[in-house]
């Protein structure tokens, strides 16, 4: 299934992603980012969420660190 | 779920308008047409100078002919890079704006949009940093000004900004400009797309994170200097240093040599005890191997006056010892008076 994929780290990435059912933040997490799940403010659909919840098609997933430098 | 707001929908359906006419104006990267359009006349005097025989002429044509070919193959490959990749981002709907003005009013305090401005903007919470506090800052994009210096502004709601340097309102801001450092790319990719929850989200954690290697004025001098004599903070306009040991003093602090006026700190300052003005280490003089406790002139008149009292004698007495070199390593005899 399809859902809309954020990561503010680095770069930045936003794309579609094929993902499998049934895969949770948890687990996009583990494949998609690095470090830990709470140095990241993690929204779907834009509310925060909790590492459990399971994924539908269309979700919008974002991850955005917690601490990020200015200049 | 939050009731339909349609003074929000049509300010989504107004920044929905703004943001595809400057996606239009950025989707195609500049065609070579100047480098094409080079060919024609080159192929016309191709034509000529083989017409001619010019064989020489004809060498240099084609050679040049070859270059602006391959020239022109370089810029149509670099035109199909470059509108590939501007294509890959998808850019926010109205719907997709509607949802994030929304959104954006459960993470932030006093979400506004103004339609005349064409402005959205938010309120952060209080920032506190290193036990600094900073007060809120209220985030301003303006959907019309993309691209240019003003497109987001932060602005200290409750202004507590360095002592030394009144523009900066935090370590990272200066007036209302924020230096993004790593949220750079991010924040720019978030606004071209129209992410406006992600960019408000971005400036928010970049205002709660202090990086204490490239700040406008580090925290650790938010509240100006401390003196070293009595730990108040001083201004920069204030804070003088002592020469001697470069310690930083406030104006109450700071003493003065009365012989070169260096400025002094408590411990390098030395009162002379002749004339009790405060002296230097460097303008005291040498007395053997050692500071006088003099200030110059003191210890000048002091000098004078043990000269007049002791004056050099005409007449020696004779010397009671004998004066024999004594060499430390070697067995000798000498004589002992009684």
């Amino acid at each position: 299934m399809k859902i809309l994929f954020i990561n503010h780290d680095g770069g930045g990435f936003a794309d579609h992603l094929e993902i499998a059912p049934g895969t949770t933040v948890q687990g996009l997490f583990s494949e998609k980012a690095t470090g830990r799940p709470q140095d990241y403010l993690i929204r779907v659909n834009r509310q925060p969420a909790a590492p459990e919840m399971v994924l539908q098609e269309g979700d919008r997933v974002s991850f955005t660190p917690i601490k990020i430098e200015g200049a | 779920m939050s009731n339909w707001n349609p003074a929000v929908w049509r300010a989504a359906q107004q920044i929905e308008t703004a943001l595809t006419s400057v996606r239009s104006a950025e989707s195609l990267p500049l065609l070579p047409l100047d480098t094409a359009n080079t060919l024609r006349p080159l192929k016309q005097r191709w034509e000529s100078v083989q017409q001619r025989e010019w064989r020489v002429a004809a060498r240099h044509v084609r050679q040049t002919l070859r270059s602006r070919v391959s020239a022109l193959i370089q810029d149509l490959q670099r035109f199909l890079n470059e509108s590939s990749r501007r294509a890959a981002e998808p850019v926010a709907t109205a719907g997709d704006l509607y949802r994030d003005l929304i959104a954006l009013t459960e993470e932030f305090h006093d979400v506004a949009i103004d339609r005349d401005e064409r402005t959205v903007s938010a309120t952060t919470d209080w920032i506190v940093l290193d036990h600094v506090d900073l007060g809120p800052f209220r985030i301003v994009w303006c959907w019309d000004r993309r691209d240019e210096e003003d497109e987001l502004r932060v602005i200290a709601e409750e202004p507590h900004p360095a002592q030394r340097d009144e523009d900066v309102p935090h370590p990272h801001v200066r007036g209302e400009s924020l230096c993004p450092g790593e949220a750079t790319v991010p924040l720019e990719r978030a606004l071209r797309a129209g992410r406006l929850y992600d960019a408000f989200l971005i400036v928010r954690q970049v205002l709660q994170t202090y990086n204490s290697g490239s700040a406008y004025v580090s925290l650790s001098e938010w509240e100006g200097v401390r003196c070293y004599g009595c730990g108040d903070s001083v201004s920069d306009d204030d804070v003088s240093g002592c020469e001697s040991c470069g310690a930083e003093l406030c104006p109450d602090c700071r003493d003065v040599c009365h012989v070169c006026e260096a400025a002094l700190c408590q411990t390098c300052a030395v009162v002379c005890t002749g004339c009790l003005e405060t002296v230097c280490a460097t303008c005291r003089p040498l007395h053997g191997s050692r500071r006088s406790s003099l200030c110059p002139a003191c210890h000048a008149k002091e000098t004078h006056e043990v000269e007049e009292t002791n004056p050099a004698d005409e007449n020696p007495a004779p010397a009671t010892t004998t004066s024999v070199a004594v060499h430390s390593g070697e067995l000798g005899e000498t004589p002992v008076p009684a």
